[in-house]
């Protein structure tokens, strides 16, 4: 199913290849299989970047020829879960869960999808702490730590600099 | 607030099941944002929108409410046991948890409704502090005013 929904995306995404339309794909398969479709989305790597003409784009960062690993799909499902098991709350604190663990539990090797992240229009800078604990380094300044734009301004270009993204 | 055709709300009912038993979708509160990452509730409250407010001291994070009071404290507030509508005077209710820590803020409308940013996801207007109660939020309030 996931491939015939992988292949589905390149059918009905317009001229640039890294860019979804869901409602390119048809009316009805649209409307029943709409939510189904955006957590579908959202494990393959795409995330939602806003709407155009009134309707969601979806984006993804990669090219839609690459395969996802199956580290990288791992990480996307315990973000997707984190996001919606937390993002009612207001503190770090209370958005540290098990999902958000696990993430930090997976090593290092997720530090390059945590960067890919942030560099979403929609990424987020809660991934501050998850990278402060796996790399035990902080680019951020004392004064930006209530900025998500600047916090995830010094993790892109810390990241850029450390060649990881 | 516009939102765009076939927005796809990130409080939803079953979020809405699971944190606020006292949220009724078409009663009490509606949707006046759409998610955003770049403020909390306690920027919201200060009229701040691109802003994550939390406290440090020496870069850890500091969750108990007292520092938040203090916080509109130092922006005016006081405290008060009179949380109803008084023109030209601004109110706040903050939330706290059992354990004393911070959960939400809510500001007060010229209306009367009350405004909250949830998280990462909308603002919404709701018709008192009482409709955010619960197990995400806390069960306790206390009400702070600035003329």
């Amino acid at each position: 199913m996931g491939k015939a929904l992988y292949q589905r995306f390149n059918k009905h995404s317009y001229t640039n290849p890294d860019c979804f339309h869901p409602k390119a794909s048809g009316h009805d398969f649209f409307a029943s299989s709409f939510r189904w479709l955006l957590k579908e989305a959202s494990t393959m790597g795409w995330s939602h970047s806003g709407t155009h003409s009134g309707h969601c784009v979806w984006i993804r960062t990669e090219k839609v020829q690459e395969e996802i690993s199956p580290l990288e799909r791992q990480f996307n499902e315990l973000a997707n879960n984190w996001r919606r098991e937390t993002g009612i709350y207001s503190t770090m604190f209370d958005k540290i869960n098990d999902s958000y663990l696990e993430i930090i539990a997976m090593g290092k090797d997720v530090i390059p999808f945590l960067l890919k992240d942030m560099q979403k229009p929609t990424g987020t800078a809660h991934w501050h702490t998850a990278l402060k604990a796996l790399t035990k380094e902080d680019p951020v300044l004392d004064e930006d730590l209530n900025k998500p734009k600047k916090i995830k301004q010094a993790w892109i270009e810390w990241g850029i600099h450390k060649r990881l993204i | 607030m516009i939102f765009p055709q076939n927005y796809i709300y990130a409080l939803d009912d079953k979020q809405i099941h699971n944190h606020f038993p006292n949220l009724k979708k078409g009663e009490n509160f509606t949707f006046t944002s759409l998610q955003t990452e770049d403020y909390n509730c306690v920027a919201w409250a200060c009229d701040v929108d691109d802003e994550w407010i939390q406290f440090y001291e020496e870069r850890k994070l500091v969750i108990n409410v007292d520092r938040y009071i203090q916080h509109f404290s130092n922006l005016g507030y006081t405290i008060t046991e009179n949380r109803a509508l008084v023109a030209g005077v601004q109110k706040i209710a903050i939330y706290k948890d059992n354990e004393g820590n911070f959960k939400h803020v809510a500001k007060q409308l010229p209306s009367g409704k009350w405004t909250s940013k949830l998280g990462d996801w909308e603002d919404i207007e709701h018709d008192s502090p009482e409709a955010l109660l619960g197990r995400s939020y806390g069960t306790q309030l206390i009400f702070m005013e600035k003329v």
